[in-house]
């Protein structure tokens, strides 16, 4: 019994013909108590803790750990009575962090600068005369923070109240809705009834490209988007027009944003004023499952949770990954998922003698391949791996092929003589989150902004914390961050290596220099001579030392380091002119023309991409979201893709066709279970096996013999002409060729 | 044109004598069968899906599918059903209840002649038997044995069971009186190879008359499994990677 319903009693009269069941159920006075009317009075009433109280320990959010730089300046402070240490420079956010309390906020975000804006990470903090916006507020030692205080709980009402005021009802037809910050928060802290009526205001949507759409009206200026976009990816594009009620975030002319980082404002965006363009009003966020797994257009391998409603992969989200990643992904990598589902081989193929295929059964197709490579010389059999192999299959192909005896197997992008006999020659030393520590960059022939986006993104984050000065010697190529552009060919590397260059002394004066060579250097004649100045200029600067290394080889394919790793290197340079069997096992960059004639070509491949049309017999293998491979990136970090969605009508595992294939010729491979492959591999490069770990190279420059060529003069070329079409799946996307179109520079 | 063939409906289940009978009527059943084809590919609009050669390649499929009943060492046992009925097993564990009928009936002419004759035989053997199972309350009252003639051209012999304990034993008895009662199997053999027969003219008089759907015959006999693969020649040397390797990716 209330009190309410008491004091109801007391004030009506007691009438007995009034006074029946139902009508008592019917009238109900509301009463108020002085506790309620006001967040002071119920601050006053509220009884003390009692004091000395053991309280249980508490978890940071999320897991989160805190690195004490200096342990002698750890400050204590109180978190809703519970004691916490903190680095000197935390703020009261952060404390709370640390504490287990997680404080509802918009604009906040870790990796972006404070803006304070939104002020819904308000809370009490004793002996303060109103609540601080914890977001922005250093803690200082001794201060008593509390979270769950009446005023605290005010705050956000009202915080969330003048955010939903002009906010459309925009919920069952926004894409954000289901992981809608706003949602969430107003759910949790905001107040159960609004008192707004007067009319919203509206705002005129922006085009910023065809990949980010733009709802304006549900903006809410919190300025993550502008932080965003000239912290992290360095572009100056957005920013916040007008002031008060009039505000709007936009590009002031009508500009498209092209930077290749400019999807993850859709992440980060709180609310669905920014949201994926391709995906909307595809799904709903609960109806799509979620498989963590690694992508594989560039080197980096970025981690990214894929999302996909039955077998259809509906879009692309990243994961954290502290070293790889952060929270970004590439344009490229979060926007080519829809070339998944065109161009897709699904059955075995044969080309008839009119020219056309003809669809066949798995055991015809095998039959005949297996037939015709008995029929061919064992010196003349070649096998390609493609940019896209998983080191299982590139393993057992390079098995069958030797077997069969030949010696010819390589991987795209490996030209002749390159050697895999020491890692540290092809691999990024200094690891990707090392190079936050490199204070000169010195990049030769390669452009990170379209080769390695995430690389890109780490660089520019030293250059913009730190102060770091980056050199680059290669074509004209745009960055975003400052940089300074020394020359355009070998040229400027022998005079640096020479010592006559004025940039020497820069390297001689940086700490920790890092060199960036981009693996498209690779397939250049005088290589060696290239290389080996590289590193004549890393032993002049103490570049290689033993708390850091500095030399960095930046790959291009996803499959390349790992098939260095297992020895998939090209040893003559005549072997595809005189080849009779190729095997391009998802080999697109091959040139076809210098395939003769009169060679049987077998395409294992998941695209009908460029080498199809020369291929004699397709046997359709899966994509990279529908198998479990191994992928090791351009620091040797080895990670495991993971199935998100099922094979395409009859295709199979790579691995598991060309293992089938070496039964059917009669080759007898000692494994035929994926385990199997993977001791195999073992034997030959333990470290893909320790997925998730990173095996640094074990041997220096020092051991490198000395080299007698001679540069030549040409200038280096750029290896990737457009950005947004490298590997099969990015040139089947209907979202890439119109971002192509679209937002490449001309 | 030749006149459309019709099919005869078959009411009186086949009764070969002797193993060229047996084989005289498979083929007529064959050709019964393929003679029905056009009628089927009309009715179920199957012009575009398969070829009539198919069709008739799927049929010799099934029936050389069984070519193996030919060998009298491979037999099935005897179709023996025991009905019960009335009652409860379960409930016939307490000492109570029960009485269960226990109904042998044998789907099966010559079988229930020679029931017939060994009715007292058998009745005597399975006294003997359940006696030594142990048991003892009265069971077998052999009063119910009901030779019926040619009701489902089988007998029924009756049996009142008072305990589940008996029905078990009955159990043992019937496999047991396959090999008493039929030392030379090639009778059994001939109502095997009978009753497939009738499976199969049944099956052929439902699709003929359009009681079954399009969507059954493709999956039946246009797709199904045992038919395009398997004959057993050609996967002689492969290993279980290989043959999972052709069947999906996911085996």
């Amino acid at each position: 019994m209330g009190v309410g319903i008491l004091a109801s009693r007391a004030i009506r009269p007691a009438s007995r013909l009034l006074r029946s069941q139902p009508s008592n159920l019917l009238i109900r006075t509301i009463v108020s108590k002085p506790e309620l009317q006001s967040p002071e009075a119920a601050a006053v009433s509220q009884p003390e803790p009692p004091k000395n109280q053991i309280l249980p320990p508490r978890n940071p959010v999320g897991g989160a750990r805190v690195h004490f730089t200096n342990p002698e300046d750890a400050i204590e402070v109180f978190v809703d009575g519970y004691a916490v240490k903190v680095p000197k420079g935390f703020t009261v956010l952060q404390a709370c962090e640390v504490a287990g309390v997680d404080i509802p906020r918009f604009c906040y975000h870790s990796r972006l600068s404070i803006a304070g804006n939104c002020r819904m990470c308000l809370v009490e903090v004793e002996k303060s005369p109103k609540p601080v916006a914890s977001c922005a507020m250093p803690a200082l030692p001794g201060m008593k923070i509390k979270t769950d205080t009446p005023i605290a709980k005010k705050a956000r009402e009202g915080v969330m109240e003048f955010l939903l005021m002009n906010h459309p009802l925009d919920c069952p037809i926004c894409d954000q809705g289901g992981e809608c910050d706003l949602q969430d928060q107003s759910m949790a802290f905001g107040s159960d009834r609004g008192r707004f009526t007067e009319m919203k205001r509206s705002v005129v949507d922006k085009n910023l490209g065809p990949l980010v759409k733009t709802v304006m009206t549900r903006c809410i200026q919190c300025t993550r988007c502008v932080r965003f976009a000239s912290e992290v990816a360095g572009v100056q594009d957005l920013g916040m027009l007008g002031r008060g009620s009039g505000e709007e975030i936009g590009t002031y002319v009508e500009k498209l944003m092209t930077s290749e980082l400019s999807g993850n404002v859709i992440d980060i965006c709180p609310v669905g004023a920014l949201t994926s363009k391709p995906f909307a009003f595809k799904a709903r966020n609960w109806e799509l499952k979620g498989t963590e797994t690694i992508d594989v257009s560039d080197a980096v391998g970025s981690n990214i949770r894929v999302d996909s409603r039955g077998p259809e992969v509906m879009r692309i989200i990243p994961r954290l990954n502290e070293d790889i990643n952060e929270e970004w992904i590439s344009d490229k990598t979060r926007f080519s998922y829809d070339g998944l589902k065109r161009q897709r081989l699904s059955d075995p193929m044969i080309r008839d003698s009119d020219g056309r295929f003809k669809a066949v059964s798995w055991r015809d197709a095998l039959a005949v391949v297996g037939d015709i490579i008995h029929q061919v010389k064992s010196d003349e059999i070649v096998g390609i791996a493609g940019q896209l192999s998983d080191a299982e299959s590139m393993m057992v192909l390079k098995d069958f092929v030797n077997r069969m005896g030949s010696d010819n197997v390589w991987c795209e992008g490996t030209a002749v003589g390159v050697d895999a006999d020491l890692r540290y020659s092809y691999l990024m030393n200094s690891s990707i989150s090392g190079l936050e520590n490199a204070d000169l960059f010195l990049l030769v022939g390669t452009q990170p902004r379209v080769e390695a986006a995430m690389v890109n993104a780490r660089i520019c984050k030293t250059v913009r914390a730190s102060n770091a000065k980056v050199a680059y010697i290669g074509p004209l190529a745009d960055f975003n961050y400052d940089c300074k552009h020394l020359g355009t060919g070998p040229d400027t590397l022998k005079e640096i290596a020479e010592g006559r260059h004025p940039f020497c002394s820069a390297l001689k004066n940086a700490k920790n220099p890092a060199i960036i060579v981009g693996a498209g250097l690779f397939n250049r004649t005088d290589k060696d001579a290239i290389l080996s100045a590289v590193e004549s200029i890393a032993q002049a600067n103490n570049v290689v030392r033993p708390d850091w290394n500095g030399l960095n080889y930046l790959l291009l394919y996803a499959a390349q380091a790992a098939a260095l790793d297992l020895g998939l290197i090209q040893q003559s340079a005549k072997a595809l002119e005189s080849a009779k069997f190729v095997y391009l096992m998802g080999a697109d960059d091959v040139d076809v023309d210098k395939i003769p004639k009169d060679a049987f070509v077998v395409y294992q491949g998941h695209h009908g991409d460029k080498a199809v049309y020369r291929a004699n017999v397709i046997l359709p293998a899966s994509a990279f979201t529908e198998k479990e491979g191994t992928y090791e990136n351009t620091e040797g970090f080895t990670q495991q893709t993971v199935p998100a969605v099922p094979t395409v009508g009859d295709a199979r595992d790579d691995w598991k066709i060309v293992r089938a294939l070496s039964e059917v010729s009669g080759v007898n491979l000692p494994y035929n279970s994926i385990e199997g492959v993977r001791s195999r591999i073992k034997s030959v490069a333990p470290n893909l096996v320790h997925t998730d770990e990173r095996e640094p190279a074990a041997f220096g420059p020092s051991l490198k013999p000395e080299c007698k060529e001679t540069m030549s003069t040409t200038p280096f070329k750029p290896v990737v002409e457009n950005f947004y079409m490298t590997n099969a799946i990015t040139r089947a996307s209907k979202i890439m060729a119109q971002c192509s179109a679209v937002l490449l520079k001309k | 044109m030749a006149a459309p063939f019709t099919l005869r409906k078959i009411g009186v289940p086949p009764n070969s004598a002797n193993l060229t009978e047996a084989r005289r009527r498979v083929f007529d059943f064959f050709r019964a069968a393929c003679r029905s084809l056009p009628t089927v590919m009309d009715i179920y609009n199957l012009q575009d899906v398969v070829a009539p050669s198919q069709l008739r390649f799927a049929i010799s499929a099934q029936i050389r599918n069984n070519a193996h009943v030919t060998d009298p060492k491979a037999l099935p046992l005897i179709s023996l059903s025991l009905w019960v009925l009335g009652g409860d097993l379960l409930r016939a564990e307490r000492r109570l209840c029960l009485r269960s009928i226990v109904i042998l009936t044998c789907f099966n002419y010559h079988l229930s002649l020679k029931v017939e004759s060994f009715t007292f035989w058998i009745v005597w053997r399975m006294k003997c038997l359940l006696y030594w199972v142990g048991s003892f309350t009265p069971l077998l009252s052999a009063k119910a044995v009901l030779p019926c003639g040619s009701f489902f051209e089988g007998s029924f012999l009756c049996f009142w069971m008072q305990s589940s304990r008996a029905l078990l034993a009955l159990f043992l008895c019937a496999f047991r009186m396959q090999s008493i009662l039929f030392p030379d199997d090639s009778l059994l053999l001939l109502q095997v190879i009978d009753l497939l027969l009738f499976k199969g003219m049944e099956e052929l008089t439902d699709i003929v008359d359009h009681a079954k759907q399009r969507h059954h015959i493709i999956g039946q006999y246009v797709v199904g499994e045992g038919l395009v693969q398997n004959t057993g020649s050609k996967d002689q040397g492969k290993s279980d990677f290989l043959k999972n390797f052709y069947t999906s990716n996911y085996v």
